[in-house]
């Protein structure tokens, strides 16, 4: 059995595979402030679902914010690195990952073998994260997770200029002052971040197929925005937010069929 | 830097257009300014202002500078050293200010300008300094800063074989440590340094490795060296614009005229943007490139620097021909220790070791 456990900087993820690299349980939990306790939380869950104590685990790899925080972990691979691979997984003729979570963004051109060839991050400024949908969804008094459906019924998307979280969120009370629709302010949103994932795939060059990983590609909003912007198909795995986790636990094994 | 109070007085540079051997023929000991010591948040100065300069500007009214510094060159080299000069000429109050003139050409007429420029300073220093400008001292000045040089080109080439993970921080780490000693005992520790590494073996099992050219308008960290290092990879080549002339052909000079040569010497095969020689720098880079010199370059483009900015599209079509892996960093100086810019670093390493 092999572990990938991916701490970000919102939510806690782990991924079981078995000795064929089929993934046995999953886990997702909030990151919090302490990591090493984080990552033991959604470690033990795995272990609990697949009825096997830790100690059957050939190798845990972690990834993420946190990676360098899990004292249990064999080894830290960069998420870039776990998104690129765990995608493969999911898409196994994929090209380019486009990986929204809490706190940053990023694109990754990803070769035939699951090498990354090139990759682009946002991290200076949450506008475009999984953060800036959270602030949003407070200003709107929805849930976040009503945010997808809702985006998909509007017929008048807004037009939200600024890319900053801060003042996004004053555009966004205007536009509900001025009478807007709550869907149509959404789909608006959903757009200015497709945006800016469009500027980063600009720079490290479209490929395709797309995987889009990371919690924020639960917002089907977003994910329609971008294929419509990118004109291609945007692939989003059924649990696109353990995709990290995944690439980790497949990497653990793939360390450890080298290690003989 | 605050611990030199002993020798020469110390006249503080920012760019390296300007000649160490000058100030040091004149009676001064130079000293690199490079800020790293200071915050970024100079309050006179706009924020998308190069941080260097807005460190710069910061240090200079330091306790420190004011204790150490006897007076400053500063070179008209790009905007933000024009607007150094401008925050300088306002507030500052060294015994020695000066902006040098330094042209946008290596051709024979701007080599001319140029030292014509080199007289006139190394006149005003003679001057403050009390002595007669004298060509000879200038001259053995050269010859040490050449035999400074020729040490480093030496060591340059054991880095460029590889096996030694960790001799770029070393080297660099030396450097760094420059503004505090004279270029005699640094030349001792180099050689000392030489003697060490020729007198071992390369470790082969280490030469696997990702060979790196860390390049860009960055002061060059050894910290950053050392962390490459610890990352799995392995610098084997360095080519920034604030970093200290160590590559360069040796400086030829006439004993009896030495001006000429010296600012020949300076304004050839600068990595700064600025030149338009550099173009020919940038191909000379492919050229290695396409030798399989390495593996992979990082290039640390100080964020609002205008100049490397408009060179960044021709590094990317440049190693997009060659295919060698280009990482771009457009972070503010000294930031290159963040956890999310480290995150992109081991990132890089783990793609070319695939």
């Amino acid at each position: 059995m092999y572990l990938g456990i991916d701490i970000g900087s919102i939510t806690a993820k782990a991924v079981l595979v078995d000795d064929s690299g089929q993934m046995i349980a999953s886990s997702v939990s909030k990151s919090g402030f302490d990591h090493n306790q984080a990552a033991q939380t959604v470690a033990d869950d795995v272990t609990q679902q697949a009825a096997i104590d830790m100690d059957k685990i050939n190798t845990i790899v972690a990834t993420g914010y946190g990676r360098n925080n899990i004292p249990f972990a064999s080894r830290a691979i960069t998420e870039i690195t776990c998104h690129a691979r765990g995608a493969l997984h999911e898409l196994p003729d994929c090209r380019m990952v486009v990986d929204i979570g809490g706190q940053d963004s990023k694109v990754i051109l990803v070769g035939p073998s699951g090498r990354v060839i090139d990759f682009c991050m946002n991290d200076r400024c949450a506008a475009g994260t999984g953060r800036f949908l959270e602030v949003m969804a407070n200003s709107l008094q929805i849930p976040l997770d009503e945010m997808g459906p809702l985006a998909m019924t509007a017929d008048n998307p807004a037009s939200i200029s600024n890319v900053c979280t801060v003042f996004a969120e004053s555009e966004v009370i205007s536009l509900i002052s001025a009478g807007k629709k709550r869907e149509d302010i959404i789909r608006g949103l959903c757009r200015s971040i497709s945006e800016r994932v469009n500027s980063m795939v600009t720079r490290v060059g479209l490929d395709q197929p797309i995987a889009m990983t990371g919690g924020v590609a639960l917002n089907k909003g977003v994910a329609m925005e971008l294929e419509q912007m990118l004109g291609v198909t945007i692939n989003v795995p059924s649990s696109p937010q353990i995709i990290g986790a995944l690439g980790a636990a497949l990497l653990a094994k793939e360390e450890a069929d080298k290690n003989g | 830097m605050a611990e030199q109070s002993a020798g020469p007085a110390a006249i503080g540079v920012f760019c390296s257009y300007v000649p160490l051997e000058l100030i040091e023929a004149t009676g001064f000991r130079p000293q690199l300014i490079t800020g790293l010591e200071a915050e970024r948040s100079d309050p006179r100065l706009p924020a998308n202002l190069c941080s260097y300069v807005r460190r710069c500007a910061t240090f200079l009214d330091s306790q420190v500078a004011q204790q150490e510094l006897s007076g400053l060159i500063v070179t008209d080299s790009c905007f933000p050293m024009l607007r150094l000069w401008d925050n300088i000429q306002e507030r500052a109050n060294f015994p020695f200010q000066y902006l040098l003139k330094v042209p946008r050409l290596n051709s024979q007429s701007a080599i001319d300008f140029f030292g014509r420029e080199l007289e006139q300073l190394a006149e005003d220093l003679s001057l403050i300094n009390g002595i007669a400008f004298d060509k000879e001292k200038l001259y053995s000045a050269i010859e040490l800063y050449n035999h400074f040089r020729s040490l480093n080109q030496r060591l340059l080439k054991i880095i460029m074989v590889g096996g030694r993970p960790q001799l770029a921080a070393r080297l660099t780490g030396l450097h760094a440590s420059a503004s505090l000693q004279n270029r005699r005992e640094l030349n001792l520790q180099l050689e000392n340094l030489l003697a060490e590494i020729e007198g071992s073996e390369p470790d082969v099992s280490k030469a696997q490795r990702p060979r790196l050219l860390v390049a860009g308008s960055h002061f060059i960290d050894h910290k950053l060296m050392s962390t490459l290092a610890d990352l799995g990879g392995e610098v084997v080549g360095v080519d920034s614009c604030l970093y200290d002339r160590i590559d360069t052909d040796l400086i030829k000079a006439d004993k009896n005229d030495p001006i000429p040569g010296l600012a020949a010497g300076y304004l050839y095969k600068t990595p700064c943007p600025r030149m338009r020689a550099n173009r020919e720098h940038l191909f000379q880079i492919g050229s290695q490139t396409d030798n399989g010199d390495y593996d992979g370059i990082i290039f640390l483009q100080m964020k609002s620097c205008a100049l490397h900015s408009y060179n960044l599209p021709v590094w990317r079509n440049m190693m997009h021909e060659t295919g060698v892996p280009l990482l771009i960093l457009e972070i503010e100086d000294g930031e290159w220790a963040s956890p999310r810019t480290v995150t992109r670093l081991e990132a890089f390493l783990e793609s070319l070791r695939g």
